[in-house]
């Protein structure tokens, strides 16, 4: 592990630590969680790649999905020994679209983690089925159908959804270390 | 008009991210490195685990002029040293036991060689009572404590100790203990990131090849583990692996009273 190595995650943990803690906080609900997931996420990615270039902030958020999506919840049944203390960690929204922001992350809360990884990537992400289906590694018609399944029990709990404005490659949101923007 | 969900997503990322503390960019740091140092020294340890096969003293796989890894572990499927990283053992004793415990004598958390197998944490035995005094001892203070799990297959309700990537579960009302006080119930190492002078009976942590665990001697047995993943199981120790297959890196090596069998 070379000191450039370690300073490289540094700089993007400080940098865009928290960007990437909001969009880690969107698939667990948890901040305290999407910390943990985003540190084990830059642990991963900085271990896999020691000398082999830079890692951009899209390597980091795939981690983030990666490891949420393969288990992440399971296995940090196994190690979180943290004491839990009952939805102390949720965001707390002050304005007239709390109830939105508090319906929508209740209703997130609802879907299982691979409709959850989903419905990030095509209504936050802005990605295609195809593009969420490299992404995740599945087949595109098995994307469609999370997806389709997400939007019905979303759109049971909350009424109707809007569809996505658009969708994006998924290579413009590789953001060099350094670049200072995101999503 | 529906909901605009797009939005709604990003002003609840924007808002956790406004929440959410910095980073601890120093303890990353020393995570990483820690975690790259861990690495490094279980591959080459599994993997000369692997050539070397049973009946090799582990005195033999140490490079010339490495002190021995610790008192031996007297599993029989113990084969591998430990990462290179672990210190001398040291003969400091105290003879105070704690609490029914069988205690390491030593009162200085992490000098000491403290193998992680079948018959306890260090000198900590499983089914010791009211065992965190005497791992505190052994370890130092946990990270952190709280609520958890045990091994899977099990339904019990358990407190869990952490020191880094080691995590000790204590077990109050298991099926067998259905009251009485806290016990120790068994160990999981999660990660390289174990304390100084930790190590586990077969040498193995997790991010070395599944093919060299099969290659332990002892580690014939294999089985499904929880979610289709595939476990080795030896004489007294779990290994996960991600996936199928040889290549994949070890998640998970641990042991516990309570399991499937």
């Amino acid at each position: 592990m070379s000191g450039r190595q370690a300073d490289a995650m540094v700089a993007l943990a400080t940098t865009r630590g928290r960007a990437l803690t909001g969009y880690a906080y969107l698939l667990t609900g948890s901040v305290a969680d999407a910390e943990d997931l985003v540190q084990e996420a830059l642990l991963k990615v900085f271990l896999g790649r020691p000398g082999a270039g830079p890692v951009t902030e899209a390597y980091v958020r795939r981690a983030i999905l990666n490891l949420y999506v393969d288990g992440y919840r399971r296995r940090r049944r196994w190690w979180a020994a943290r004491p839990r203390l009952a939805d102390a960690d949720t965001v707390p929204a002050h304005d007239a679209a709390v109830a939105v922001r508090a319906d929508v992350q209740a209703a997130l809360a609802q879907l299982p983690r691979q409709q959850r990884a989903c419905v990030v990537l095509r209504f936050y992400e802005d990605l295609t089925a195809e593009a969420i289906a490299d992404r995740l590694g599945l087949a595109t018609g098995t994307v469609k159908r999370y997806l389709s399944l997400a939007t019905d029990r979303l759109e049971h709990l909350l009424g109707p959804v809007d569809p996505p404005a658009g969708a994006v490659d998924e290579d413009s949101l590789t953001v060099e270390i350094g670049d200072g923007h995101g999503h | 008009m529906g909901t605009d969900l797009s939005r709604a997503l990003g002003e609840i990322a924007d808002a956790a991210a406004h929440a959410a503390p910095d980073l601890p960019a120093a303890d990353l740091r020393t995570r990483l490195v820690r975690r790259a140092a861990a690495r490094a020294a279980a591959v080459v340890t599994a993997s000369a685990a692997a050539v070397a096969g049973l009946g090799l003293a582990a005195a033999a796989l140490l490079p010339a002029g490495t002190p021995p890894a610790g008192p031996p572990d007297d599993e029989p499927t113990t084969s591998a040293p430990a990462p290179s990283t672990t210190p001398e053992p040291t003969e400091d004793a105290t003879d105070e036991p704690t609490d029914g415990s069988t205690t390491d004598p030593s009162t200085d958390p992490g000098a000491t060689d403290v193998v992680l197998g079948r018959e306890g944490v260090g000198g900590v035995a499983m089914g010791a009572e009211d065992p965190m005094p005497a791992l505190t001892d052994l370890l130092g203070e946990p990270d952190v404590v709280g609520p958890g799990e045990g091994l899977h297959c099990t339904e019990f309700a358990a407190s869990v100790a952490r020191w880094g990537d080691l995590v000790v579960t204590l077990a109050r009302n298991a099926p067998e203990l259905a009251t009485g006080p806290d016990r120790l119930m068994g160990w999981w190492v999660v990660g390289p990131d174990l304390p100084p002078g930790v190590r586990t009976a077969s040498g193995v942590v997790p991010g070395v090849p599944m093919g060299d665990v099969l290659a332990l001697p002892g580690a014939e047995e294999v089985f499904w583990g929880v979610n289709r993943r595939q476990g080795v199981r030896a004489s007294d120790i779990f290994h996960f692996a991600a996936e199928l297959g040889p290549e994949a890196p070890v998640e998970t090596v641990a042991y516990g009273v309570v399991d499937c069998r």
